[in-house]
Formats: C-alpha cells, sequence, structure tokens
C-alpha cells in the first residue's frame, strides 16, 4: 500500500522537471490566460482611471480622466489624471484651466515649463487641493491633481 | 502581497503592466506559481538573486561572532508580510517597495527630492547595511531572508503545495546539533530535531546536509518512505533546482558579464 501512495509522489516529483522549463518557455501564454482573470487588473491609481474627455485646445490634445479614490475606505480623498499631447513635439510651456468634474466651470489653473518639469497649480474649486505628480510620459505630459470632495 | 489587496480591491497595487514589457505582474505570478509547484521554498536558495546578496555575506566569515539567535526571529518575516498586505491595501500603496525593500539600493531608488525621498533612501541604505551586510557576515545567517522579507514568508506558506521537504532520521541522529548551527534560515532547533523536520522556513538550501556527517538529514519526498531512497531524492530535487538557477539567472549573468567587460574595455557601463 505504501509503494503504491508512493507511486504519484514520485512522479509528481519527475514532473517539477518539466515544470520548471515549462513555466519559463510557456510565461507568455501561461501570462495571456492569467491576465484574463478579473482581478488582473492595475488599481486606478496606478492605471490614471478611464478617459471621462478627450478634446483639443490650443492646438493641444488634452485627456481628463474619471476621479479616482485613493482610499481602500470611501471616497472623500481622490485624484484626477490630466494628460496634454501635441504629436511628438510638446511646447515648452503649458497653460490650461481645467474642468474635470464637467460641469462647465474652471476647477484649477496648470502652468507647466515642459522643458524642466516646474508645475505651478492654482486651485478655482475648493475640491482641488494640491499636485501629486506632473511628469512627461512618453510624448504626452501628465499630471495628478489631489482632490478633497 | 498581492493576493489579500487583490480580494478586497479586486485589481493589483504596483506600478507595472499586467502583461507585455518588462517583468509584467501576470509573467511574475505565472514565475511564482510554476516555481512554487516545483520547487516551493526552494526559491529562496536556488533563484533568488537578491536572497544570493544575503547568502554571499553570510559565508564572508568562516567562524560568525554571533553563535546563538532565538530562532523566533525567523516568524518576523510573516508579520511582515500580513502588514504589509494590510497597509498596502488601506493605502493603495506598494509600502514594502515603496519604504522598506532593502535591495532598492543595488537597484534603484528615486532622486532625492523631498524629505519623504530622502527617508525611504535612509531605511533602504540601513536595512541593507544591517539585514544584508553586517548581521549576516557576524552570525553567518541570512538575516533579511530569515527575519524582513515576505517574499520568502509567501514561498513558505506557497510551500506547501510541492513536493519535496527535507527530514531527519532519527535513527541514524547523534543529536551532535551541527545541522542546526549550519541552518542559515533558523529552521532547525531541538524540537524541530525531535519532529524530524525542520520548520517551514527551511529554504532547502542543503547546507545542514552537507553538515551532517552521519547522513542522518536528507531530501525527501513528501508521501514516500523517509528512511528509503535518499539518492534519488535528491537528484529529483537538485535536478529542476540546478535547472532553475541555469535558466533564471543565467540571462542576467550573462549581461552582467557583457557589462563588466564593456566597462574594461571602454570604461563605461553604458553600451
Ligand atoms: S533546514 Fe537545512 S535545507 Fe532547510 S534552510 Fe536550514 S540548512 Fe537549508
Ligand atoms: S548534523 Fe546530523 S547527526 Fe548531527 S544533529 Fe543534525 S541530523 Fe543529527
Amino acid at each position: 500500500m505504501r509503494k503504491i501512495l508512493s507511486i504519484p509522489a514520485y512522479l509528481w516529483a519527475v514532473a517539477c522537471f518539466l515544470l520548471v522549463p515549462v513555466t519559463f518557455v510557456k510565461n507568455d501564454a501561461f501570462a495571456k490566460q492569467l491576465a484574463t482573470l478579473s482581478f488582473m487588473k492595475v488599481h486606478p491609481v496606478y492605471s490614471g482611471g478611464e478617459v471621462n474627455r478627450t478634446y483639443e485646445k490650443d492646438s493641444l490634445l488634452i485627456t481628463v480622466n474619471k476621479t479616482v479614490a485613493v482610499t481602500l475606505v470611501g471616497d472623500r480623498k481622490q485624484m484626477v489624471q490630466v494628460s496634454f499631447s501635441k504629436g511628438k513635439q510638446l511646447p515648452g510651456m503649458i497653460d490650461q484651466t481645467i474642468d474635470y468634474d464637467l460641469d462647465g466651470n474652471s476647477d484649477f489653473r496648470v502652468i507647466v515649463n515642459t522643458s524642466n518639469g516646474e508645475t505651478n497649480l492654482t486651485p478655482i474649486d475648493q475640491t482641488v487641493k494640491s499636485l501629486w505628480l506632473s511628469s512627461r510620459l512618453k510624448e504626452d505630459w501628465v499630471i495628478r491633481v489631489n482632490l478633497e470632495k | 502581497m498581492v493576493i489579500i489587496p487583490a480580494v478586497l480591491t479586486k485589481s493589483i497595487i504596483f506600478p507595472g503592466s499586467i502583461i507585455g514589457g518588462f517583468a509584467s505582474i501576470a509573467s511574475m505570478l505565472v514565475i511564482v506559481i510554476g516555481v512554487s509547484l516545483a520547487l516551493g521554498r526552494g526559491f529562496c536558495s536556488w533563484g533568488c538573486f537578491y536572497g544570493g546578496w544575503d547568502d554571499g555575506a553570510s559565508r564572508i566569515v568562516k567562524k560568525p561572532k554571533i553563535k546563538k539567535i532565538n530562532p523566533v526571529f525567523r516568524w518576523i518575516s510573516f508579520a511582515v508580510l500580513l502588514l504589509v498586505a494590510l497597509i498596502s491595501a488601506a493605502s493603495l500603496n506598494p509600502v514594502y517597495c515603496d519604504w522598506l525593500c532593502p535591495f532598492k539600493t543595488v537597484t534603484e531608488f528615486e532622486k532625492v527630492t523631498s524629505v519623504t525621498v530622502l527617508m525611504k533612501t535612509i531605511v533602504f541604505l540601513t536595512l541593507f547595511a544591517a539585514l544584508v551586510i553586517i548581521l549576516p557576515v557576524l552570525t553567518g545567517k541570512r538575516i533579511q531572508c530569515t527575519t524582513l522579507c515576505p517574499m520568502g514568508a509567501l514561498m513558505a506558506l506557497t510551500n506547501k503545495i510541492n513536493v519535496f521537504d527535507v527530514r531527519i532520521d532519527k535513527e541514524k541522529c547523534s543529536s551532535c546539533e551541527k545541522c542546526i548551527a549550519a541552518c542559515p534560515t533558523l529552521s532547525l532547533n531541538k524540537e524541530e530535531m525531535a519532529a524530524g523536520k525542520p520548520s517551514i522556513t527551511c529554504m532547502k538550501c542543503g547546507k545542514c546536509i552537507d553538515a551532517c556527517s552521519k547522513q542522518a538529514i536528507h531530501y525527501h519526498i513528501k508521501g514516500t518512505p523517509v528512511d528509503k531512497n535518499f539518492s534519488w531524492a535528491r537528484n529529483l530535487f537538485l535536478y529542476p533546482a540546478f535547472l532553475l538557477l541555469v535558466i533564471f539567472l543565467g540571462g542576467p549573468m550573462q549581461s552582467g558579464i557583457i557589462l563588466i567587460i564593456n566597462l574594461i574595455k571602454t570604461g563605461t557601463l553604458i553600451n
């Protein structure tokens, strides 16, 4: 009986020898399968959230994302990501007022010097608190703004 | 580190891509699952390039200055794992990578532009100096792997799905305790010797096996007799272990050698 029970154990041990190369050689295929699982998406705090609105102004393509809650519980603290693009060449200065909640009123003004990254945020709406991040992302310039509702 | 936040937020809390690009999250998870199935926590001694730092430092001094360490320290990494998972989920921030990882010292860390980044940098450097260099040199143990690394703690838990373990043949054991002294992860003490197997923190490095002159301690395949076929178990474990070493670390080692040759030839590390 003990001998019979040992057989699957030895077979499993032999399979481990194959499992190591299979894990690496078939990594892409397995990873694609894994990526279909429902929780396999990057949290919007890192992805920047879904696009809310894209429009053109001063020959800049401006993308305003949906607001994202930045804590697990509650949605008082949020952030919004806005990106600016202009083909391959960003302008030296970006100076825009943004209506992040699409209520027809400007919520903040942002001035970015794209050559040195210096960024100035002026809140207009009281929900706008501070600048979280301002950075070049490939050919776009991305800012994230902290909000408190 | 991923599971608790993923259950609570239904998403991955990490700045990276799910698929494609360098070290995507899905690829890393496939490697963790595959290696857990094949070697369990053996990953820490046969595949982890970070563990290699700790291991290297622990081998520098032949006769360590600090000989007695309370094995209770080996459970700290499990507490770190739990805390990191919960705080990461609550703050939506990969806390370990952002605040604690000593290996930021030898990989990458943010340019110091604020007091917060300065504090993080001090934490990374201090933990690296203390846990990866100074304490391993003084104790001869893998202190970072044993007391801090949440990845190691996770692999110790997923080790349950692996078929290999280490066993002690109590008939042959002379209680000399050479294996206890040799174990770099505090996985063996008198209670474990009496139970005939190391604690779940064992990373199957084989140091205790080399240390035992009575051949009383050996690799074992779960579900098979403890007192027979040692060489089968040894070979069946060591082949995939070496294979992991070659496949996982062969590429980085090759790149490292090319970088060193470039540095000697051109005086720069940049291609
Ligand atoms: S018990 Fe043996 S195999 Fe396990 S970590 Fe300690 S020395 Fe290595
Ligand atoms: S080294 Fe071997 S003989 Fe000595 S205590 Fe460990 S298992 Fe027993």
